[in-house]
């Protein structure tokens, strides 16, 4: 019992920590900043790394985009937190690919090889 | 592929209109009463420039520059020394020459298209000068010799002058001729001084391979065949014959001087001790490499690379054009953790990215290239300086033969069953990497805007079964035709712009079509929006001409790498990145394709961005380019 409840306050200031986000908002700010210059107009990857499905929760996702490795670093005064938390829910909401094996064509592709 | 049935009734519909025009130009007064009172053409207070600037052009100048010139007399000229020039041409083999008319070449423009009956070479109508040279940088690469570039003088070789410098850098050989009215003394005031110069070449001389002015009918026999024998020797390049219009329109003087014959110089090859030592580094390597660039000239080079690499079990990273089959079990860098211990660089352009790799892990570097022995200094095309253990100077196609000779000879047989296990090994790491890529082709494949990998693979089962050829660059598609196709001909893939400039892919394109028209070969050539802007008659010139290329727009709707850098920039200099489509993007309004490739009097059919409206919409043009004609599709597509 001592355990449940401690699961239970444990979620509860998880959901105090992760703002929802305005996945509407996030979309408009995901085409303004141009993120989908380098991920694609949904997230598949282009020129820079495949969003969808996000690999991150929504901490790990901020501290990775203020701390970018390959991709430019964006600080604060770039772009806020409550920002990113708006880009962050709409990335959540794009549909991830189907499957290789479920396209034919891949499967001929693959054949060829 | 069946000619086209088009018929002239619109040629001649266009032609009634023309002569209207013409007429109604000649019954204008007052151009007459103004060239009347400007005593024989002379710029008078008027038309002189403002602040003691170059005249304005006289009102004789722009007549005769618009065709309104009245006729200065009844003399007749029977033989112009341009008649000996088509001669002189007409040795040469050459097929095509691309132009847009100026009148610094017109008397050898009516002798090409009169006296030498518009054949060998054939005259193409383009609608900017560097479209015509970028055509003949595509027509070279299919064709391995140059096609002609006929040129204005200073105006039309200052536009051509971005294509040249393509093709400089791409070692790409094309044949140049600019006019020129070098004799002041015969000039006309005005437009004819602009459009002369005392050093004319000067003007693109830091790129081109080799130039010349010649002052007589036989110095021009004799430039014209050495120009072309340069432009062929590797590393081949751009020539330009600077021609004066005295020299060609002045009649024929006596017996005609003679035609000296042209004899290809051999490419330079490796210094044998040189080559023999390569053979000893690459032999003993653990973990060869080769890196191979703008080696592959001819199928041939083709050919003897898939030779070395079996012979080497070495695996063949191959960039811009095609040197090496794309399938082949040795295509690549190796498996995973793959550390060359040797690189055997073949016609590398800038060496030291991969030359300090070697350095860090204490590899060797072997290069072999032509461009050693060819330098100049203003363009900085030579790239770095660079640490190398062995510098080959000389044509590495040329050279292979002699280290394939030489490994041959120095193999033993432990040897050779030591480097069959390495090849197994390179054979299950290319069939997993090529896996993982077409695999990768997963990702968006139902997206709208439509996936470059989607378009690209939608189009292989298409066109594999057909004779084709890949005429447009492939790095801003994502390299998804390298991923997705089979190349294993040399005419499957071309590469890219040769110095970065964009403008070439529309125009080359149309170029390496027109070579691969005469042997029935399908052209592709999957065309970047940005490009096609920089001058998009040349798809005028391709259904003038009947030139069967099936176009397909990759409309990202901007330029979409520099978007990216300025994001890149923005958010660098700590600053709001939601700008960076100011001054990059092409939207607002949206370019309609369809309607352009209409306009300009060809199939075309788009905007599509739903991926099932794809194949259909493919079909339809494929079904036009197997007709004799070009077509396009605009497929809205993700950035990259």
């Amino acid at each position: 019992m001592k355990l449940l409840l401690l699961v239970a306050s444990c979620a509860v200031l998880a959901c105090a920590q992760t703002p929802a986000g305005d996945a509407k908002h996030g979309k408009d700010l995901f085409l303004s900043y141009a993120c989908y210059s380098c991920h694609s107009f949904d997230g598949h990857g282009g020129a820079g790394a495949r969003l969808v499905p996000m690999p991150l929760n929504q901490a790990g996702f901020i501290s990775f985009v203020r701390n970018a490795g390959r991709m430019p670093t964006y600080g604060p005064k770039v772009i806020s937190d409550a920002q990113l938390v708006d880009i962050y829910a709409y990335i959540k909401t794009l549909p991830t690919s189907r499957d290789a094996k479920s396209i034919p064509l891949i499967q001929e592709l693959l054949k060829e090889n | 592929m069946a000619k086209s049935k088009k018929t002239s009734v619109d040629r001649r519909g266009f032609l009634k209109g023309a002569a209207a025009g013409a007429a109604a130009l000649v019954a204008k007064p007052q151009v007459a009463d103004a060239q009347q009172a400007q005593s024989n053409g002379q710029p008078t207070a008027q038309n002189r420039g403002v602040n003691g600037s170059a005249p304005e052009p006289t009102q004789v100048a722009l007549a005769r520059e618009t065709g309104a010139r009245p006729a200065e007399s009844a003399r007749v000229i029977e033989h112009p020394g341009s008649d000996y020039m088509v001669d002189v041409l007409k040795t040469l083999d050459i097929e095509y020459l691309a132009a847009n008319p100026g009148s610094t070449y017109e008397s050898l423009h009516e002798s090409l298209i009169n006296y030498g009956d518009n054949k060998m070479p054939e005259f193409l109508t383009c609608c900017h000068e560097e479209s015509a040279v970028a055509m003949a940088h595509g027509y070279a690469k299919i064709e391995g010799k140059p096609m002609m570039a006929l040129i204005h003088g200073d105006i039309g070789l200052q536009h051509a002058s971005m294509a040249i410098y393509n093709a400089y850098v791409d070692r790409v050989p094309i044949y140049m001729v600019v006019g020129n009215h070098s004799d002041g003394a015969r000039r006309n005031a005005g437009v004819q001084s602009l459009h002369s110069a005392q050093d004319l070449g000067a003007l693109v001389r830091d790129y081109t391979k080799w130039d010349d002015e010649p002052l007589s009918l036989g110095h021009f026999a004799e430039t014209a065949v050495r120009a072309y024998n340069i432009a062929m020797t590797p590393p081949g390049g751009p020539v330009l014959i600077v021609c004066n219009a005295e020299i060609q329109g002045d009649p024929i003087q006596g017996a005609t001087p003679r035609i000296p014959k042209l004899t290809l110089t051999t490419p330079p090859a490796g210094d044998m001790a040189a080559v023999r030592e390569a053979a000893k580094l690459l032999i003993n390597a653990e973990r060869p490499q080769i890196i191979a660039q703008r080696m592959a000239r001819t199928p041939e080079g083709m050919t003897l690379l898939v030779e070395l690499a079996e012979l080497l079990q070495a695996p063949v990273n191959s960039q811009e054009r095609i040197n090496f089959p794309t399938r082949h079990p040795l295509a690549g860098t190796g498996w995973q953790g793959y550390q060359p211990d040797v690189t055997l660089n073949l016609e590398v352009g800038d060496i030291l990215p991969q030359a300090r790799i070697d350095r860090a892990r204490g590899a060797k570097t072997i290069q072999i290239t032509a461009v050693s022995v060819f330098h100049k200094s203003n363009i900085q095309d030579f790239g770095h300086y660079a640490d190398i253990d062995l510098d080959i100077g000389a044509d590495a196609q040329a050279t292979l033969p002699a280290l394939i000779e030489e490994i041959k000879k120095e193999l033993t047989a432990d040897r050779k069953r030591a480097l069959q296990e390495r090849g197994a090994k390179l054979a299950e790491a290319h069939k997993a990497a090529w896996d993982r890529q077409i695999e990768d082709a997963q990702y968006g494949w139902d997206s709208s805007p439509i996936s470059l990998a989607r378009l690209t693979g939608e189009l292989w089962p298409l066109i594999k079964n057909e004779d084709w050829s890949l005429v447009s660059p492939q790095g801003f598609v994502g390299n998804w035709p390298n991923r997705l196709w089979k190349f294993d001909k040399h005419y499957q893939y071309i590469g890219g712009q040769g110095a970065g400039g964009m403008g070439y892919g529309a125009p080359a394109s149309v170029g390496a079509a027109l070579a691969n028209r005469k042997h029935g070969r399908l052209s592709v050539n999957i065309q970047t929006d940005g490009d096609l802007n920089y001058a998009p008659g040349v798809l005028w010139t391709a259904a003038h001409h009947r030139i069967p290329l099936l176009t397909i727009m990759h409309n990202n709707r901007g330029y979409h790498q520099e978007v990216m850098f300025v994001e890149e920039q923005a958010a660098l200099h700590n600053r709001r990145g939601d700008r960076s489509h100011i001054g990059t993007k092409l939207w607002d309004p949206n370019i309609d394709y369809a309607k352009m490739a209409q306009a300009y009097g060809m199939h075309g059919e788009g905007p599509i961005s739903d991926p099932n409206d794809l194949v259909p919409a493919l079909k339809r043009g494929l079904e036009i380019v197997k007709k004799g004609e070009p077509a396009m599709i605009d497929v809205v597509t993700q950035p990259r």
